[in-house]
């Protein structure tokens, strides 16, 4: 991006200063400028790297987007390491200081129960992809306790090329979703159960908590007492999956 | 006069001592492949008692690689203790052993 495409009343701040806004480090930022994520613009000799506060503002306040493009960006590139989980360990280790910071954060409310079925959607990724990942291993994995949201995304092969190993018959990645949501059904060949996501769902119906979960094109969307099972078609494909839990 | 005392003292599988937050497969089966050894201690007429005191998070993928193959080995005689926490509940009552 040149310096003269960006209008006079843009704000610019350096590399040093948006690296801290965005909690993210220098070296990150650059990876992301050269692949086209998060675009600098360049100035003055040297070409210093300068940034939008508009475009800082943006990418702070849509989480989700941010975990959205990195799971449907047909460009593979390796999340930044604060939300990057290769390892089951890793997700691990992440999962318990959420778990921990929401006990401090949420003491009369649920916790347990978030990080439960954060847990059963992040290991869900890992059991169903390891030794298959198409191309980035792992999940993303994002929560605010002040928006009160996690975020998880993988790029895998998604529950329709998942499913279809054990159910042949299904064609569409709606008719997937459907049955991982309702159907005690495993995709890994000698394990006799798959009730993780149905897990998910008896969870968030029975609690104030809203789920969305999207794999291919077909997007669930569920909230408490909500009986009705409608799954959307989007026109953003996405190969793995995503989820966001709001509480 | 022993075997009565071995009734009345049930072997107590402690959950805490795998971790507070119990939640991927691997980590289930891992934990039960680790206790056989434990297990094998237990006689024919004994009973256990599963014991979630300090487990904060339990989902059923591992309470599947754990719990079913407990009850699967020890039927009856399989008791669970300090069940309030909600994702206890909760993936008990999923996998069908919220007795």
């Amino acid at each position: 991006m040149l310096y003269s495409c960006i209008g006079m009343d843009d704000k610019l701040l350096a590399i040093g200063k948006t690296a801290k806004l965005l909690g993210v480090s220098i070296d990150t930022l650059r990876r992301w400028d050269k692949k086209g994520k998060f675009s600098s613009a360049r100035i003055g000799s040297a070409g210093n790297r300068y940034y939008r506060k508009s475009d800082i503002d943006l990418f702070l306040g849509d989480s989700f987007a941010m975990a959205r493009d990195w799971a449907g960006n047909k460009i593979p590139y390796e999340p930044d390491q604060k939300y990057y989980c290769q390892t089951r360990d890793v997700f691990q280790a992440r999962l318990e200081h959420f778990q921990t910071e929401l006990l401090v954060e949420n003491k009369n409310t649920f916790p347990s129960l978030i990080s439960a079925i954060s847990g059963e959607i992040g290991n869900n990724s890992f059991d169903h992809n390891i030794g298959n990942w198409p191309d980035i291993l792992g999940v993303y994995f994002l929560y605010s306790l002040t928006e009160k949201k996690v975020v998880l995304a993988d790029r895998g092969l998604g529950i329709l090329a998942t499913l279809k190993k054990v159910r042949r018959n299904l064609d569409s990645h709606k008719e997937a979703l459907r049955v991982a949501f309702t159907e005690t059904i495993s995709g890994r060949g000698l394990e006799s159960r798959g009730n993780g996501l149905k897990f998910v769902r008896g969870v968030v119906m029975r609690n104030p908590i809203k789920l969305f979960f999207q794999t291919g094109d077909a997007v669930l969307t569920l909230q408490q007492n909500e009986e009705n099972f409608d799954i959307e078609i989007s026109e953003k494909y996405i190969r793995g999956c995503i989820a966001m839990i709001e509480f | 006069m022993y075997s009565n005392d071995r009734i009345l003292t049930p072997m107590i599988i402690k959950m805490n001592k795998f971790g507070k937050v119990l939640i991927s497969r691997p980590a289930g089966r891992e934990a039960w492949l680790a206790y056989q050894s434990t297990l094998e201690e237990c006689g024919n007429e004994d009973f256990i008692e599963v014991d979630f005191e300090g487990v904060e998070v339990l989902t059923p993928s591992w309470a599947d690689e754990f719990l079913t193959p407990l009850f699967g080995s020890f039927k009856n005689r399989v008791g669970l203790k300090n069940t309030t926490n909600p994702s206890v509940i909760e993936s008990l009552k999923i996998l069908n052993l919220d007795r």
